[in-house]
């Protein structure tokens, strides 16, 4: 079962050509996990994640300067080079200072004519999505709705079709089936021996970006079956994994983690879907509910609305930091920041003595470059790290 | 990026063009003194952000300190007011203290500055050994998601460290073509809402009730000043030059700080009153203007001296778009709230729209070149720098020249390399002639 999702990873690209061939409807690419995906889901459209690629940027460099995130540059790069040609639209939220222009650089780089009427665009092929930077607050919401409301109309729009209240159901209620699973998918990561080893469960998880979500729930319920028979364990000392937005990078990671005797069983990753804790909300306006759940995101980029008597400071960082190292009982804490990733640089030193303070849990920071030899260069301190806990 | 730990920098002052210029420094040390003061005598102190609405605090008795501007002071202070130049920058020890703390090297220069001087005051408990006593100790934090995402978690992270309640005002990003546009309707109703949270934040912390008429007394003011900063920019088009880059860069302090307030209206009053009488007497920054240069983002704090650089090739720093204000609408005093809001959302924060106003302003201010001020640790100033390089050759035939520092951290700022860079730049413009 794993398989099949490892081998939609490794030939994404032409999974989604067959899916749109095969389908003749649209796909869509969007950056970043605070993208609705539901509501490309609503219109029959296939939302899949834009990942990059540790490759040299061949075409990105001459317009990008080198001190900002790879990961994000290296994005725009395949798209430049044409290797996302297949997708009809791309999505791209405001989730931090460099994804947010890259709405600006993907029209220059890759410029396309959108439908239009009159001379008028109806629909651009970039899609912006001015997500607010607080998830709290009296009217956060209204206003996020009426964000999302102004995509949903561009979309229709564009696809020539309306986008109903029973569409956007609908495709809750396969995202919720999918939230549930991934949830219980979590669940068994919690326990001990583990079921499933770090570098599986983020196949899962990577791989749930980039197919129908619809096939994704069957083969996961499949493989949740099958780990519940608890045939099968995944030794290692116990990691939390704090890291950027990565894909392939990533899962070298995990690899390495393995191999010098670790295991991680949680994460704090940019671009995982498990950063949804929650179900959307079925009963009411479907598309509320849709906004409402996005801002439940805890992006490191995000902050909230506080009260000095009550909640003087945001600490919904550290408080989803601490479930994810306690509920899981993890022995060790490694971040893994990519160089420019300054939010997640902010962060780091309040979380590291936080860890370090009230669990009493070893913390090791790494800084990367996004690249597989940058990961190399801190092999060695991976393997020391997992040895000081493991003895 | 490498740091030069041991490297002293050598680094000059500017050379100021206009009088008024020189007082700026008085206005600014009146400003720690009242705060030390107030802070002894119980008022509240808050420290924010440049791209903060500062009526709200004029109009509620609030101190305001601002980390970037003090990141600023420390780039050109040293310890104890020292002029000795093997005693390091102040701005350089504070960012060393946050770098041990693990803030990463490539973090904006104001927050490792700020950052630092906050761990080293908690550490010591000496929140005065800093330049000008350094600011006083806050009772709130308020920010905005203006600009960038580091100043929401920098402000934030001080916040956790101090243990005092944090505001942030949400702005809604705004991405549009051209360079100014009338913003929606959710998009005001949304920031007026961030607006009256702020001040209900501010009536919990401090006490005071907020009352729009003060508001409005501090708007009135906060036009007045506005109306006669844009006559200023109006000025600065002439031909020869009355004021540079230095001299605006020196006086952005009373309008980016103190808006709002009788003091920061005379400030400017009599500023314009000095260029216009510049401006009908012809007189220039130097005597033979040969080409006009624009300055794009931030200055190098430690080192302004570089304004005066290209004066020996007949070149002068005309405009500077950072921290000069845009033309607002007329007054709504019925709706003070909502009249900030507009006010504050004309502007685009898109790529496009920087690169826009670049070309508009290069066009307004009969510009031949253009620096562009390659901040390497503000990647709202760095991200669009390619672009507007390629837009003003490709647009305008107006060349540039990047400067690579930090705003406050001169270990990053290679004196050698610039120079010889800005050399063979005005031996290109030379070659070139002036701008038709």
């Amino acid at each position: 079962m794993i398989e099949e999702f490892e081998k939609t990873i490794q030939d994404r690209h032409q999974a989604a050509m067959q899916w749109k061939e095969a389908n003749q409807k649209k796909v869509f690419g969007y950056l970043c996990c605070l993208t609705p995906e539901t509501i490309l889901h609503a219109a029959d459209v296939l939302p899949v994640r834009i990942f990059g690629s540790p490759e040299k940027l061949q075409v990105a460099d001459e317009h990008l300067v080198p001190y900002g995130c790879r990961y994000a540059a290296s994005c725009l790069d395949l798209a430049a080079r044409g290797v996302y040609d297949y997708l009809d639209g791309v999505v791209i939220p405001n989730s931090c200072d460099l994804i947010s222009k890259l709405e600006y650089w993907w029209k220059e780089l890759v410029p396309r004519k959108g439908p239009t009427l009159a001379g008028v665009e109806l629909c651009p092929y970039v899609l912006y999505i001015a997500y607010p930077e607080k998830r709290t607050g009296r009217k956060v919401l209204d206003y996020y709705k009426h964000e999302l409301r102004e995509f949903k109309q561009a979309l229709e729009r564009g696809l020539r079709r309306e986008i109903t209240d029973e569409d956007l159901s609908r495709a809750i209620a396969v995202y919720n089936e999918h939230y549930q699973l991934m949830g219980q998918l979590k669940e068994l990561r919690k326990r001990s021996p583990l079921p499933i080893s770090g570098s599986e469960a983020w196949q899962i998880e990577y791989a749930s970006q980039l197919m129908p979500k619809e096939q994704h729930n069957r083969l996961l319920k499949g493989q949740l079956d099958q780990l519940s028979q608890g045939t099968k364990a995944a030794s290692g000392v116990r990691i939390f994994l704090s890291a950027s937005a990565t894909d392939v990078v990533n899962a070298r990671l995990y690899q390495i983690i393995e191999k010098a005797g670790g295991q991680v069983v949680s994460e704090d990753i940019s671009c995982h879907t498990s950063y949804y804790g929650n179900t959307i909300q079925t009963n009411g306006d479907p598309l509320t509910a849709i906004a409402q759940h996005s801002l439940e995101i805890d992006c490191p980029r995000s902050t909230e609305t506080c009260s000095p008597a009550t909640y003087p400071y945001p600490t919904s960082r550290w408080d989803r930091t601490r479930s994810r190292l306690e509920g899981y009982n993890a022995q060790g804490a490694i971040f893994y920041i990519i160089n420019y990733c300054e939010c997640r640089a902010i962060e780091y030193p309040y979380l590291r003595d936080k860890i370090r303070e009230e669990l009493d849990i070893p913390v090791l920071l790494l800084q990367g470059d996004y690249s597989l030899e940058g990961l190399e260069q801190v092999r060695g301190r991976i393997e020391a790290f997992v040895e000081m806990i493991g003895g | 990026m490498s740091i030069q730990q041991e490297q002293r920098i050598k680094t000059s002052k500017s050379k100021k063009s206009i009088q008024t210029a020189t007082e700026t420094w008085a206005f600014i040390k009146e400003d720690y003194a009242n705060g030390h003061k107030g802070k002894a005598e119980g008022r509240p102190i808050a420290w924010s952000c440049a791209a903060m609405d500062k009526e709200l605090y004029h109009c509620m008795g609030v101190l305001p300190f601002f980390p970037e501007q003090f990141a600023a002071l420390s780039a050109v202070q040293r310890r104890g007011g020292t002029r000795d130049e093997s005693v390091e920058k102040e701005a350089v020890r504070f960012a060393r203290a946050a770098e041990q703390e693990d803030y990463a090297s490539y973090l904006c220069g104001y927050q490792r500055v700020a950052t630092g001087f906050v761990i080293e005051s908690l550490r010591t408990g000496d929140w005065h050994d800093a330049p000008l006593g350094g600011m006083p100790k806050p009772d709130m934090i308020v920010t905005t998601s203006c600009v960038c995402d580091v100043r929401v978690k920098w402000f934030e992270d001080m916040a956790q460290r101090l243990n005092v309640p944090y505001f942030c005002m949400d702005r809604p990003e705004r991405i549009f073509k051209g360079i100014l546009s009338t913003p929606k309707e959710h998009e005001v109703d949304y920031y007026a809402s961030q607006i009256e949270d702020c001040l209900t934040f501010i009536e919990e912390v401090t006490g005071t009730r907020y009352d729009p008429a003060r508001l409005n007394e501090c708007l009135d003011w906060a036009y007045k000043t506005n109306n006669v900063r844009q006559e200023i920019l109006q000025l600065r088009k002439a031909v020869p030059s009355p004021m540079g880059c230095a001299d605006g860069f020196g006086t952005m302090y009373p309008g980016m700080y103190q808006s709002g307030t009788k003091r920061c209206y005379d400030f400017y009053a009599k500023m314009r009153d000095e260029l216009r009488e510049r401006v009908e007497k012809g007189i220039g920054q130097i005597e033979n203007e040969r080409f006009r240069l624009l300055w794009y983002g931030l200055p190098t704090w430690y080192n302004m001296g570089i304004f005066n650089y290209f004066e020996k090739f007949g070149g002068v720093f005309v405009y500077e778009p950072a921290y000069n204000p845009d033309p607002w609408p007329p007054r709504r005093p019925e709706e003070p709230i909502r009249e900030i809001a507009h006010r504050f959302l004309l502007r685009g924060t898109g790529m496009g729209n920087v690169v826009d106003s670049i070309l508009h302003d290069c066009q307004e201010y009969k510009i031949s070149g253009a620096v562009l001020s390659y901040l390497i640790t503000c990647r709202p100033i760095v991200f669009p720098a390619v672009e507007i390089s390629a837009a003003l050759e490709k647009e305008l035939g107006i060349p540039s020249v990047n400067l690579e520092g930090d705003l406050v951290d001169e270990r990053l700022f290679s004196e050698g390399q610039v120079y010889t860079r800005l050399d063979a730049f005005a031996e290109q413009l030379l070659q070139r002639g002036p701008r038709a």
